[in-house]
């Protein structure tokens, strides 16, 4: 039947392009289309975002869109041969240009598909190069875990699309006989879950799989027979389990434009923004419109995350999409001024793990940024230096940051000391230093300083920064 | 992924967009636009299609309208998915022109939404495109 469909179309195709009006377009709008869609097909099986192409091949992104999604009209779009062969290479691919008959487009007819568009990168290149290896089950994984893993690896490893496998393990067909509360997402990732460097391998596969699903709308028209909620949470977890922003970023991004005007049950949306938070599209638009708002207001108009999960997202955005230290703080002062009514120093706690969350705190520009800015925070969330100088000229000096107090102490005649509470500990770690005589403030920060600068633990970047700062602001006001 | 595209039959038996293609005497230039984007839904996954030349769903329809520029006419087929059998299929609902923001016929997404309906309720009323 279908091949009877297949015939009857080449057959009229054959007779349609004896037309020389309408073969000559047929040609053109070939031409056009099988370009765009090969930039498209092989940028995603790269995952690269546009403008990560437009930067490989010394272009701007609207090129890259324009060649992508060409203006519509008669004439061919004024695309260069230089432009296109720059495209190739970015895309690790060659430039073909060949002079064919009208007739072989019947024979295009069919053959032009989401599959053959496909190129593998050089590396992969089974002519030039052996095929490596491929990866095996983790021999330390629970046993239904390498059944899973069994059925995913020659499957992404041999890299034909073979969506339908996808969307049946999506809906719990095939997975390894599990009970009721073990979700087809968990298999998923569980079964790209190997060790080495070839589960990134795995998981970009994955996501290229994903990707394809994402694209044909299925918040509009769920591509499965069964329950069309359950398809969409799982296939939104398993987006968000994966963190791969440069192939699920866009197609993510297009879900929630289309979604945001209805009322899909709560569970959707919280599947849709997990995935959407580890999956970010461009520098601006999620953060403007979820991520910010979740933290200035404390919600959003259709998701339900609050700060944390805007702040989440703006963390993720720093690590995936644009390095941007200076959002993230910002985050934290907002957090810090919202909190103070609604709960302040009670929420210490949890103010402090959004603070260890922070890449690179243990590094000293990091942690003097956090400083610097924690002066913008709500008083109860920020780290704080007290200093005290009796009457009798003793010192003291304290500093308390993420539950741990450093201490500096010195009492005329004696030995000037350094103590540490660590946080949840009552115990003190007190050490004595040479300092003697009568108690200088400036020689007791530095020898704060000094424990602080021979610590490991994340807090001691935070105290050295802010000691150094402190310090620093004396000697100003001094 | 390959999908059908199939076109709606009028009371059964008349095709909805052959019998406009002869009404609006396209040009076999216009066809062979029209031609080439209805393989490309066939044939290619929807991220693939450039989103110049597929707009959808329409605002509160499950319409999408394919956008075809011809020298000096906008053609602009309506269609929808499915909207039986599988899911990633398509079916051409009604031929419609823009002209000026507006569409010829004025009522085409309503014959369009029409045609979906009755099409889910007579499941024979449509042939491969």
């Amino acid at each position: 039947m279908k091949e009877d469909s297949v015939n009857q179309r080449k057959e009229r195709l054959r007779q349609d392009l004896r037309d020389p009006d309408y073969r000559e377009q047929y040609a053109t709008s070939a031409l056009i289309g099988n370009v765009s869609a090969q930039v498209q097909a092989l940028r995603r099986q790269r995952g690269l975002s546009q403008e990560e192409l437009a930067k490989r091949v010394g272009t701007k992104q609207p090129r890259i869109s324009s060649v992508e999604n060409p203006p519509d009209g008669d004439k061919l779009p004024n695309w260069e041969v230089d432009t296109l062969d720059r495209i190739a290479k970015g895309l690790g691919t060659r430039l073909k240009i060949s002079f064919e008959t009208f007739g072989s487009l019947v024979e295009e007819l069919d053959a032009v598909t989401t599959e053959s568009l496909r190129r593998p990168e050089p590396a992969n290149d089974p002519i030039l190069f052996p095929k490596p290896p491929m990866p095996e089950p983790d021999p330390t994984a629970p046993e239904r875990t390498r059944w899973m893993q069994e059925l995913m690896i020659p499957w992404l490893w041999e890299d034909k699309l073979e969506i339908d496998r996808l969307l049946g393990w999506l809906q719990g067909s095939g997975l390894p006989p599990v009970g009721a509360e073990e979700e087809p997402y968990q298999w998923l990732l569980r079964g790209v879950s190997v060790p080495g460097p070839a589960q990134d391998t795995l998981e970009k596969r994955l996501a290229e799989r994903l990707a394809i699903i994402l694209g044909e709308q299925p918040d509009v028209d769920a591509p499965v027979s069964g329950s069309q909620h359950d398809f969409l949470n799982n296939l939104y977890w398993t987006c968000a389990g994966l963190r791969q922003p440069a192939f699920l970023g866009e197609p993510l991004w297009q879900i929630y434009r289309r979604v945001k005007y209805t009322k899909p049950p709560g569970a959707i949306r919280d599947a849709l923004q997990g995935a959407l938070v580890q999956n970010q599209f461009g520098e601006t638009k999620p953060l403007k419109e979820i991520w910010e708002p979740m933290i200035e207001r404390g919600r959003h108009r259709w998701l339900r995350g609050r700060e944390i999960v805007g702040y989440e997202g703006i963390l993720v955005r720093h690590l995936t999409v644009k390095p941007d230290l200076d959002k993230v703080l910002w985050a934290l002062g907002r957090i810090s001024q919202r909190w103070e009514t609604t709960g302040g120093a009670d929420r210490l706690p949890e103010f402090e793990r959004l603070i260890w969350k922070i890449p690179g705190l243990d590094q000293y520009e990091v942690a003097r940024r956090l400083v610097e800015s924690a002066r913008d925070w709500a008083p109860w969330a920020r780290p704080m230096v007290e200093r005290h100088r009796a009457a009798d000229g003793s010192l003291d000096i304290c500093v308390r940051f993420g539950g741990t107090e450093y201490r500096g102490d010195w009492n005329p005649g004696g030995l000037a000391t350094t103590s540490i509470r660590r946080s949840g500990s009552d115990q003190v770690d007190e050490q004595r230093s040479g300092l003697s005589g009568q108690p200088r403030m400036n020689l007791l920060v530095n020898e704060l300083l000094t424990r602080a600068g021979n610590e490991q633990a994340r807090e001691a970047r935070v105290i050295h920064a802010e000691v150094l700062a402190y310090a620093a602001s004396s000697r100003g006001a001094a | 992924m390959n999908r059908e595209v199939w076109e709606f039959l009028v009371g059964g038996s008349r095709r909805v967009i052959s019998a406009w293609l002869k009404e609006e005497n396209i040009s076999p230039q216009e066809r062979a636009k029209l031609d080439f984007a209805v393989n490309q839904l066939r044939t290619l996954d929807l991220g693939l299609i450039s989103r110049k030349l597929v707009a959808g769903p329409l605002r509160g329809t499950k319409l999408y309208k394919l956008r075809l520029r011809c020298q000096n006419r906008e053609l602009r087929p309506l269609l929808c998915r499915g909207p039986i059998g599988p899911g990633h299929d398509c079916t051409l609902l009604q031929g419609a022109i823009e002209v000026g923001d507006k569409l010829r016929p004025k009522d085409a997404e309503e014959r369009a939404s029409e045609h979906r309906e009755t099409l889910v309720s007579r499941p024979t009323w449509r042939e491969r495109y």
